[in-house]
């Protein structure tokens, strides 16, 4: 058995919603979440963008360089001449990386000795392990393309809790502080919240809300899904060749979350099921 | 005059009191002199027979007591009878019917174990004691009047209150006596109340508008009598966002309170909230054979104080842009919507707007028509009309109404709920066919159903029966293709105070109870000769497939019986009965030529089609309307353009009638007679 196949088991309390006698469509499956039980976390604010004066080659774990034309190992050892690099992800994961801006998604820079170019990183790498758990790295650092190495200059692994789970593929994960809630939606069509944050954010590898969290106020965000586009995420994330039938229809991922006056915590609620 | 003996405790104490019926006693050890009179409507019998069996914040058909032995009784209040019925939980028989003095609409156990009743069309309320044999009928202890038209109950501490429907009053009464202490205006069709936790207010629900009155029931600002309102109405979202229009509502029969969950009948701290941190997986495993289970109860229950008001939202549509009723950009016209209040902060939790995906195809089959409601742990029960169900909310989500768990359908009519909260078992009253349920909350399969006696010569039968089922049926495509029903708009057989945009331009719903005989031809234009015509018309303008000739004439007959409530004749001070007259005067002088057009042999109204001014675009002359009952069906005019009677004379001179040139005080008078009619 996978281990995202137990969660399935494992959540069948949240999962029974037995469709209704004389409902004109089922209901949408439930489950709700102590507000304390999604892990802390947060985007770290951005750095200043000033490299330090000191590079390390720090190689962090979840990124390799690739040579394009040539080894990289080779050239380090020559240092002869420019080389095209690539910058991805070293294991399956929904990746973002940029180069330059922390926008722009560039990836390739040219290594060259007799350069002098010290180029901003930001990437997040959202990866799932084998027990199926979910975490968002979002590192920060600086490229030497005189050394092609990497400076890391701040790394962060933020566990998210799996809110949803939709064709063995996590379909909305969280992360909070004390008075907010950041949901992800990955590949989610059509998202959007009501209360708070009205403006879902599109930085990759997934598409995420923040949503404020304060006693008395109620925020309630939904996504739809094409489910085979989830299902195509999911398998690109594990590192899966696609073995089955891509999934067919849409699907809708509802969050509240809420807390009235008389409340000490906020309570998660999600709603998943066909889209109507 | 009959002595009274009342045990209390080791002291018994002989009473002297008019009218009641006597107690057995034991042979008082002690007299003392000088006893003083029980209060009115007191118990005589304290701690005899059932007691209260939970606090449930408000009324309904349906309420619960509980034996000294421990056995759960259900009291149904059976609005076609004059009847309130003891059935047995534990065994799921009728075991006594108590006769009232007239017909009832919702009963509530009281704290000291009474049974207060709302008589609707006797506007008056009624109190019963339990005898100590629980298949015995009820003891009546008083009965007392109140505003027009009496609906639900609630208990305050030391009072009583009652919503009047058509007197749009909260009464206040004394609950040893039935003494009025208030009566507070509130807005138009009050019906379900509930009180705060620390019994400082009262939340009352009302059938059109969106919106709970909040009132004050003690402290400083308790003397003011003003309620506050609170909007319940929803913002729109379309596909281009969320838009400045806020929908409207309706339907605002029930109101249900999140409580702690009582054991053994005692209310009790909920247990401790687990963590739950399995996702939510679709697909997920298919339950197991065997009879279908229903969903498991909430894991998480939120604390008390949440007010619920189920109702419905509605777009009625832009003027002159559709061909039929309601939203013109493709979203539903009528969705479920369960707003949640936040008792504490007065303030409305629920903010969700509609979202794009809902289509105006995909509510058939929803709880359009809700009326009664009741919560236990996180979990809310809302019957439905039309669809003969319950459905089975997530008392916790923002909008619960989009947050179903399931539902279990129930006999014709389920009018009201009570739940059992040791049992965990719900018990629905089913109006049109009489007949109570038992249904576990936790197994569909384990129900019983309660057939109850029934009075020759009482209650609706044959072809009324028919047409009443029809009335309130929703989801039905012969009757409206975005599964409408015709209690949708006409609640209770009137208005529902929307103006709906038409081909014709806006359209304010008219009433319908005691306006339709002597006011053919029929429609806003005059243009159907008989109700048949409009009938079917109007099913077409819904987009129905239309019925039966058999069904629209049972539907018709229904429709014929539907009437104002009797009012109760008013005191009216000496200055109001001259105001009054003056404004009859004004009305019938040719000076305002109100007459001319509202004929009082005609049910103030003349047959004919007038020019207002403002016909549609297809210049079509407008039906002179009924002005019968028209101080109760606010807004005014065709287009619902004037929110007070006030406001159409002043804004319509020469369009319908010659009232500009009154002075404020000629006006207040027309309007005090126009309140009579």
């Amino acid at each position: 058995m996978s281990a995202r196949r137990a969660i399935a088991v494992a959540a069948t309390a949240c999962a029974l919603a037995t469709p209704a006698t004389g409902s004109a469509e089922p209901p949408k499956a439930h489950a709700s979440f102590a507000f304390d039980a999604i892990p802390v976390g947060a985007y770290p604010p951005p750095l200043d963008g000033k490299p330090p004066a000191v590079l390390r080659d720090d190689a962090p774990p979840e990124l390799r360089l690739v040579g394009e034309e040539r080894s990289l190992a080779l050239w380090k050892k020559q240092r002869f001449g420019d080389l095209g690099v690539r910058i991805e992800p070293a294991a399956p994961s929904a990746a973002f990386v940029s180069l330059g801006s922390p926008s722009s998604g560039a990836r390739v820079l040219t290594c060259s000795r007799m350069g002098a170019a010290v180029l901003p990183l930001h990437w997040e790498l959202f990866t799932i392990d084998a027990a199926g758990k979910g975490s968002l790295v979002i590192g920060d650092g600086f490229v030497d393309a005189r050394r092609c190495t990497v400076h890391v200059e701040r790394r962060v692994t933020l566990p998210l809790a799996t809110l949803a789970v939709l064709e063995d593929t996590p379909a909305l994960l969280a992360m909070r502080t004390d008075d907010s809630i950041t949901l992800f939606w990955p590949t989610a069509t059509g998202a959007g919240a009501v209360a708070g944050a009205p403006k879902l954010e599109q930085p990759i590898p997934m598409p995420h809300v923040t949503l404020p969290v304060h006693k008395g106020v109620t925020a309630t965000a939904s996504a739809s899904y094409v489910l085979y586009t989830l299902a195509d995420w999911g398998h690109q994330v594990r590192g899966e060749k696609v073995v089955r039938p891509a999934p067919q229809g849409l699907a809708d991922v509802d969050v509240d979350i809420v807390q009235a006056v008389g409340d000490e915590k906020p309570m998660v609620l999600v709603r998943a099921g066909p889209s109507n | 005059m009959r002595r009274v003996a009342l045990s209390l405790g080791p002291i018994v104490i002989l009473a002297a009191h008019a009218g009641c019926s006597p107690r057995a006693a034991t042979p008082p050890p002690t007299t003392i002199a000088a006893p003083a009179p029980a209060p009115r409507c007191a118990r005589l019998s304290p701690g005899v027979g059932a007691a209260r069996a939970f606090p449930t914040g408000g009324s309904s058909p349906v309420t619960l007591a509980r034996t000294p032995e421990g056995d759960l009784l259900a009291y149904v209040a059976d609005a076609d009878e004059p009847t309130l019925r003891t059935i047995d939980v534990e065994t799921g028989k009728e075991i006594a019917v108590t006769t009232l003095a007239s017909y009832p609409e919702q009963a509530l156990v009281l704290a000291d174990g009474r049974v207060a009743v709302t008589l609707r069309g006797a506007s008056q309320v009624q109190v019963l004691e339990p005898t100590a044999k629980a298949d015995a009928p009820l003891a009546s202890r008083c009965v007392a009047d109140v505003p027009t038209e009496p609906f639900a109950l609630a208990e305050s501490g030391d009072t009583l209150l009652v919503t009047s429907g058509w007197a749009h009053t909260l009464s206040v009464l004394s609950s040893s006596d039935l003494a009025a202490r208030r009566a507070i205006d509130v807005p138009r069709e009050p019906r379900a109340i509930v009180v705060s936790d620390d019994g400082q207010r009262a939340f009352v629900s009302h059938v059109v508008d969106a919106k709970l009155s909040i009132i004050e029931l003690s402290g400083a600002s308790a003397d003011t009598g003003k309620p506050r309102e609170l909007s319940l109405a929803l913002g729109k979202v379309t596909t281009a966002g969320l838009t400045g229009n806020a929908r409207l509502g309706c339907q605002g029969y029930a109101l249900a309170k999140s409580i702690d969950v009582p054991k053994d009948g005692d209310a009790q701290p909920p247990p401790p909230a687990p963590r739950v941190e399995q996702p939510l997986v679709i697909p997920g495993p298919r339950p197991p054979g065997g009879p279908p289970s229903r969903p498991a109860p909430p894991p998480i229950t939120p604390a008390p104080g949440r007010v619920f008001a189920p109702m419905v939202t509605v777009d009625p549509g832009e003027a002159n842009r559709v061909a039929y009723y309601g939203s013109s950009d493709g979203l539903s016209t009528e969705e479920p919507q369960v707003s949640v209040v936040d008792e504490r902060a007065e303030r409305v939790l629920t903010k969700t707007a509609l979202a794009t995906k809902r289509t105006r195809a995909s509510v058939a089959g929803e709880c359009v028509l809700p009326r009664s409601a009741a919560y236990l742990g996180g979990a809310l029960y809302v019957t439905c009309l039309g669809i003969d169900a319950v459905v089975e909310l997530d008392g916790r989500a923002a909008d619960p109404a989009r947050a179903e768990r399931g539902r279990f359908r129930v006999p014709a009519g389920p009018t009201g709920i009570a739940i059992d909260p040791v049992g965990r078992r719900a018990i629905v009253w089913s109006q049109f066919d009489r007949v109570a349920t038992i249904v576990s909350l936790d197994n569909d399969q384990t129900r019983s159903t309660v057939l109850v006696s029934r009075k020759a010569g009482e209650g609706l039968g044959g072809e009324l029966a028919r047409g009443r089922v029809l009335y309130h049926q929703s989801g039905d495509a012969r009757i409206s293709a975005e599964g409408l029903s015709c209690a949708s708009c006409h609640p209770d057989g009137r208005d529902d105070a929307i103006t709906w945009g038409t081909a014709d331009g806006p359209r304010n719903t008219p009433m319908l109870g005691s306006r339709l005989e002597d006011s053919a031809p029929y429609s806003w234009n005059g243009n159907h000769a008989t109700l048949d015509i409009h009938l079917r018309d109007t099913l077409s303008r819904l987009r129905g497939t239309g019925l039966p000739d058999e069904e629209r004439q049972a539907l018709l007959a229904y429709v014929r019986t539907l009437r104002a409530p009797a009012e109760r004749p008013q005191v009216a001070t000496e200055a109001r009965r001259k105001l009054i007259e003056d404004g009859k005067a004004l009305f019938h002088t040719s000076e305002t030529a109100c007459a001319s057009c509202h004929d009082p042999d005609r049910s103030f109204a003349d047959g004919q089609a007038h020019d207002v001014a403002t016909q549609g675009p297809g210049g079509k002359k407008l039906d002179t309307p009924s002005l019968r009952f028209v101080a109760r069906t606010a807004p005014y005019f065709h287009d619902g353009r004037y929110p007070t009677l006030d406001a159409m004379l002043q804004g319509s001179d020469h369009a319908m009638g010659k009232t500009v040139h009154l002075s404020r005080t000629e006006r207040a008078a027309l309007v005090a007679y126009l309140e009579t009619l």
